[in-house]
């Protein structure tokens, strides 16, 4: 299991940083002060197979601020053998901060793969997640993907939760339809204030952005449609974590 | 809380309830919504994928309505089956059952990303209130005037009118298909019999799913099966300036 854990530690500038090596390998690129450390995770061989498990836990500490960032996409391989699994557990404490930038994860067709994301929010703590699934490599329709997310707060009340399955070989009118593209933005903890309620951000290519204003602090950007480069939340990310960070 | 009936119905109370909720004539102003289908309409679904698109709700946004709504009936329900014995769990203040649907209207919430579908479902829990309220008024404490969406009010009468749960989950189901198979003759010209063929398709594709619906009792197990394309389209028709239905 991939581990990585930022916590302040009394009477030292830097954070401790602690790195667990699984799957997917973590390395340290920076530490500052004030509880800043910034992480990047490289696959360890070639992910994701049949059968591979990849499980990333993820820990940030009262006060600290996390940046991770992958170094490349993630393809789901075809398989015959049994689904493989991306588990993710995000737990940032008190006034913490997470930032984890990620690239397309593709479902090849013929791959299986079950995906499940869990948050818990600390108080006063901001979370910006972003994931980007695209069914099939070029001139594919793409394999079939369950990926459950759910968010919560320290005392269990959710932001968001959600199961989306779907199957490139099965589409259905209202999940994803034709789409093979879906990319998404989303922030716990505070909402985007730029935005208005159902403010939609015309990024070209006829793919508009819908910003989706949670009922609990919190805002989900998301954007559908035939090809990553033209269905991307990338202006919405940027506005996210570039200006204050 | 009490299990009410309208006992001048006698022993078919249930399924009195249960015909007359699903009933368009009910004034609950369930009429203001296509559940999705003007909007999709606008943004490339056609007409021969309207019968995929009723399944395809019932694999997503009804898992979630339904699920609500049993949740629902559960909490306000005072007693409960255990190992096949009756076990009476007490009855709760009114206070108490206020805070219970407060936290599944949370759990809802959470599994309703887009704020037009938020909004209309609380729109039409408002409607829906106003009949509950009217024919059992010891649910008017218990429910607040504002901000409960639909399934929730559906489960607390439910509660009251001693629904089954299974009976409650078809009715989600029901309802919601035919709420697009009758928008679908207000904006598509098409043989009325032929959406009411598909309203019955959905339903049967549903059925396998009703009886584990039906057990649910835990707000965090609510199913939360998304549908990316519905949430866009809501908002997309939110905004629109001109359109027959307001979801």
């Amino acid at each position: 299991m991939t581990h990585i854990a930022v916590e302040r530690v009394a009477g030292r500038k830097l954070p401790q940083v602690r790195l667990t090596p699984g799957l997917m390998q973590p390395r340290l690129i920076s530490r500052a002060a004030g509880g800043r450390a910034h992480v990047a995770i490289v696959a360890g061989g070639a992910a994701l197979l049949g059968g591979d498990a990849v499980t990333i836990g993820i820990r940030v500490g009262h006060g600290c601020r996390l940046i991770i960032e992958d170094v490349g996409g993630t393809v789901a391989y075809p398989t015959n053998a049994a689904e493989s699994r991306w588990d993710v557990d995000i737990e940032v404490g008190a006034a913490g901060s997470l930032i984890w930038e990620t690239y397309p994860f593709v479902v090849a067709s013929g791959a299986r793969v079950r995906r499940s994301t869990r948050v818990r929010v600390g108080a006063e703590a901001t979370v910006h997640l972003r994931e980007t699934i695209v069914l099939g490599r070029s001139g594919e329709v793409g394999g079939a993907l369950r990926s459950s997310t759910d968010v919560r707060d320290c005392a269990g009340r959710p932001y968001f939760v959600e199961d989306l399955d779907v199957d490139g070989t099965d589409p259905l009118p209202g999940v994803l339809g034709s789409a093979s593209v879906l990319d998404t933005a989303m922030l716990f903890g505070r909402r985007d204030e730029a935005a208005g309620p159902t403010a939609g951000d015309d990024v070209g290519g006829g793919t508009t952005v819908r910003i989706l204003e949670l009922a609990r602090p919190g805002t989900i950007a998301r954007a559908i449609g035939a090809a990553a480069h033209e269905s991307h939340v990338d202006s919405v990310w940027q506005r996210w974590t570039r200006p204050t960070e | 809380m009490d299990t009410v009936t309208l006992n001048a119905l006698g022993p078919g109370a249930a399924s009195a309830i249960i015909m007359l909720l699903a009933d368009a004539r009910l004034p609950a102003g369930a009429h203001v919504t296509s559940n999705g289908v003007e909007a999709g309409l606008r943004h490339g679904l056609v007409t021969g994928e309207v019968a995929a698109y009723m399944r395809a709700r019932m694999r997503t946004v009804v898992r979630v309505e339904a699920g609500t709504a049993v949740v629902t009936r559960h909490a306000l329900t005072d007693t409960r089956v255990v190992d096949g014995d009756e076990v009476d769990r007490g009855s709760r203040s009114d206070r108490e059952s206020s805070a219970i649907l407060a936290d599944i209207g949370d759990e809802w919430a959470a599994r309703t990303p887009s704020p037009a579908l938020r909004e209309i479902a609380e729109a039409l829990g408002a409607g829906l209130r106003r009949v509950a309220v009217t024919l059992w008024p010891k649910l008017n404490p218990v429910m607040p005037r504002r901000g409960l969406p639909r399934p929730v009010v559906l489960g607390s009468i439910a509660a009251a009118a001693g629904i089954p749960a299974a009976d409650l989950v078809r009715l989600v189901a029901y309802d919601d298909a035919q709420t697009v198979a009758a928008a679908m003759l207000k904006l598509e010209p098409m043989d009325p019999l032929a959406a009411t063929g598909w309203v019955l398709e959905a339903c049967t594709a549903f059925e396998p799913c009703v009886a584990d619906l039906a057990t649910l009792t835990d707000p965090a197990a609510i199913p939360a099966a998304g549908a990316p394309l519905i949430e866009d389209w809501a908002e997309a028709q939110s905004a629109l300036p001109r359109r027959l239905f307001r979801a």
